[in-house]
């Protein structure tokens, strides 16, 4: 144990603290300065006989560092001991210092005794001691500065990978960047687009939200309301005043927005709106929801204002009801004419070819007559000039009356022509009864038109629900399901029923449509080719309740 | 022998109405408008008249009413009995008034038979 002989040490110091000045006295103070060092120097030193390179002393440092005693070690050879793992190159760096003088490792391993590795630095030297080379080893432990290193190093490698990473990182997070940049330009740029086009749009457009809310509005969309985008957005779209063409404000259920939101479906109507001024335009309102995910998400409306359309279809209509009215005289005149000479006497005798082209030219002009007739009811039509006149009147006498009329063109033809009617009296209609008049002699004329001779129509009169259902049905050609589908168009005119009768305008049943639905009723026909076919015309018998006229006209219907 | 004024601005009506309506011995005054049309009704007391409604100077309604109204004014007790001819339709509010307001019968000239309105003047006289 290193402590006793230190302390032996420093009991002999402290003996020879006596100050002398003789040289023997000098020198035994330096041996002693130079015995301390040794014996209290935190570095290994390791005294050589530089010959033999025999051990010769070791400081107290150096042996507690490799686990020997004094005796272990003092006279042994240094690579004896097994200290140095490498012993050949021991010995030969031990003949490189005896020639060299000096030799120094920075990093050697060293064995200590117990088995454990000691990283140190040795430095070797040789001194000459008066005549005698002496070896000084001085062996610094590194092991704390390498464990230091070393983590130093792992710190390093961490702090680079972790750089490395980060590097990888930040370049990832770049490129996300700028596709993020690039994402964001397109979209910019498809936004800029979409704006440009929203705002430059000659129609009006609004966004509106799920709420009815409006989100953007178009420079048209401005213009044609009289409302700023300002005073629109936020607004609920219909709180907008829109009426129908009498002035009266479309209720809720009937506006566009509310039917795409409740349908889910684009929806287009025609209505009159009223703008900031009060002023009223007729205005087409198309409505498309807009739908993400099967979500409706909101609403684009666009609006468009009819009024130069509707003037073209007035000035339209009114040149054809101008040229129908004058060409009527000429031809009135001429069917006049016509009547009076088939009459005079002179008509009997007359050759069989003068009378069969008089007849001939009569059924032209009867042609043209009709045709300028039913021209002169679509133009009515379409002016919404239709006079409707409502009386209270009984519709199976109406209807009587009409079949009457007609019996005489079914007894030309040997047609049955049956009148059903119901057993309890029906109620009152209020109805244009000349209008009904027309509808139901139309409707007549053709059964009896396209049934053949010996066939059959039967003309039903009948109250089904709240309704009057009136049902002309025929034994005739029939109507193939393609033709049902145009068979209320104006001019339509299915190629058999040219062929049966090139003479129609193709405008009657187009009338007979319009006149019902002027009437709030509905018309449909069934039917099967070659067998015949059946009109059903189903009225209201109650009137809307906002018309404050079918009040009275209900109550006087209750009471007869 | 029963007296029939047409009032008809159309020539061509006019002379097909006027021999028609003779031979079948009616007397037949004319009157190419309402303002003359009017006049002669005062003088000729005619039985019946054709009444076109659409004519220069007075149209048929005016004439009409003002004819109604001197027949109360005088008090001749004579009523001439008034069939408006016209190519205007039954719904025009025209139409509608001279039916309703001043009792007339109305037909469409291009939408009827010669015939047929011939037996309405004859039905009309013999009342």
């Amino acid at each position: 144990m290193p402590k006793p002989h230190v302390k032996a040490i420093n009991s002999q110091k402290k003996r020879a603290s006596a100050p002398t000045q003789d040289p023997e006295t000098k020198l035994h103070f330096s041996e002693l300065r130079y015995r301390r060092l040794f014996e209290t120097a935190q570095d290994g030193i390791l005294i050589l006989d530089a010959d033999s390179g025999k051990i010769e002393d070791v400081n107290p440092f150096l042996k507690e560092l490799l686990g020997y005693s004094q005796s272990e070690l003092v006279g042994k050879e240094l690579w004896q001991i097994g200290v140095f793992n490498d012993i050949v190159g021991s010995r030969a760096a031990f003949l490189q210092l005896q020639t060299k003088g000096y030799i120094r490792y920075k990093d050697l391993p060293l064995q200590t005794k117990n088995g454990q590795t000691v990283e140190v630095e040795f430095i070797s030297n040789v001194y000459m001691v008066d005549t005698q080379k002496v070896i000084q080893c001085n062996i610094r432990d590194i092991t704390a500065r390498k464990k230091a290193e070393e983590a130093i190093k792992t710190r390093k490698q961490q702090l680079e990978r972790l750089s490395q990473q980060q590097d990888a990182t930040k370049r990832a997070m770049l490129n996300v960047m700028e596709d993020l940049e690039a994402a964001k330009a397109t979209i910019e740029q498809e936004k800029a687009k979409d704006e440009a086009m929203f705002a430059s749009i000659g129609e009006g457009l609004i966004a509106v939200d799920n709420d009815r809310k409006i989100m953007t509005v178009n420079k048209a969309a401005e213009d044609m309301l009289g409302w700023t985008a300002k005073e629109l957005i936020g607004k609920i779209i219909t709180t907008l005043p829109l009426e129908d063409e009498d002035g009266h404000l479309m209720p809720l259920e009937k506006r566009p927005t509310y039917q795409a939101l409740s349908s889910g479906k684009t929806t287009t109507v025609t209505y009159f709106f009223v703008k900031k001024d009060k002023t009223r335009f007729p205005i087409a309102i198309n409505v498309t929801p807009i739908i993400l995910e099967g979500k409706t998400i909101g609403l684009i409306e666009t609006l468009r204002d009819v009024t130069r359309e509707q003037e073209i279809d007035q000035a339209k209509s009114e040149f054809v009801s101008l040229a129908s009215h004058q060409l009527r005289t000429p031809l009135g005149i001429i069917k006049w004419y016509l009547e009076a000479l088939q009459g005079e006497d002179y008509f009997a005798h007359a050759p069989s070819g003068t009378k069969k082209y008089l007849k001939e030219i009569y059924k032209s002009n009867e042609r043209v007559l009709n045709l300028v007739r039913d021209l002169l009811s679509v133009s009515r039509i379409e002016q919404r000039r239709i006079k409707n006149t409502p009386r209270l009147i009984n519709p199976t006498q109406i209807v009587g009356e009409v079949a009457r009329q007609m019996q005489i063109l079914a007894v030309k033809k040997k047609i049955a022509l049956q009148l059903i009617t119901p057993r309890v009296k029906l109620p009152p209609i209020a109805i244009d009864s000349l209008r009904l008049h027309e509808v139901i002699e139309n409707l007549i004329a053709n059964a009896i038109e396209y049934t053949g001779t010996g066939g059959r129509v039967e003309v039903t009169v009948d109250k089904v629900g709240q309704s009057l259902v009136l049902r002309v049905k025929d034994s005739g050609i029939g109507i193939s399901t393609a033709d049902q589908k145009k068979l209320f168009t104006k001019f339509f005119r299915s190629e058999k029923a040219t062929g049966h009768n090139p003479e129609g305008s193709g405008l009657g049943l187009y009338v007979v449509k319009s006149y019902v639905e002027g009437w709030k009723g509905k018309i449909s026909v069934e039917s099967v080719e070659g067998k015949g076919s059946s009109f059903t015309i189903s009225l209201p018998l109650r009137q809307d309740k906002e018309q404050p006229r079918s009040k009275s006209f209900r109550k006087r219907g209750e009471n007869g | 022998m029963k007296k029939i004024l047409i009032v008809e601005d159309e020539q061509a009506y006019l002379k097909l109405l006027s021999d028609q309506l003779a031979e079948r011995s009616y007397k037949v005054v004319s009157a190419l408008n309402g303002d003359e049309g009017l006049a002669k009704a005062k003088k000729e007391q005619p039985d019946l008249i054709l009444l076109d409604i659409r004519m220069p100077k007075m149209d048929g309604l005016t004439m009409l009413h003002l004819l109604r109204q001197d027949e109360r004014n005088s008090g001749s007790g004579k009523k001439a009995k008034v069939i408006m001819l016209t190519n205007l339709e039954p719904d025009e509010t025209i139409v509608q008034k001279a039916v309703t307001d001043q009792p007339a019968f109305y037909f469409v000239k291009s939408d009827t038979r010669l015939e047929d309105l011939i037996k309405k003047i004859e039905e009309l006289l013999d009342q």
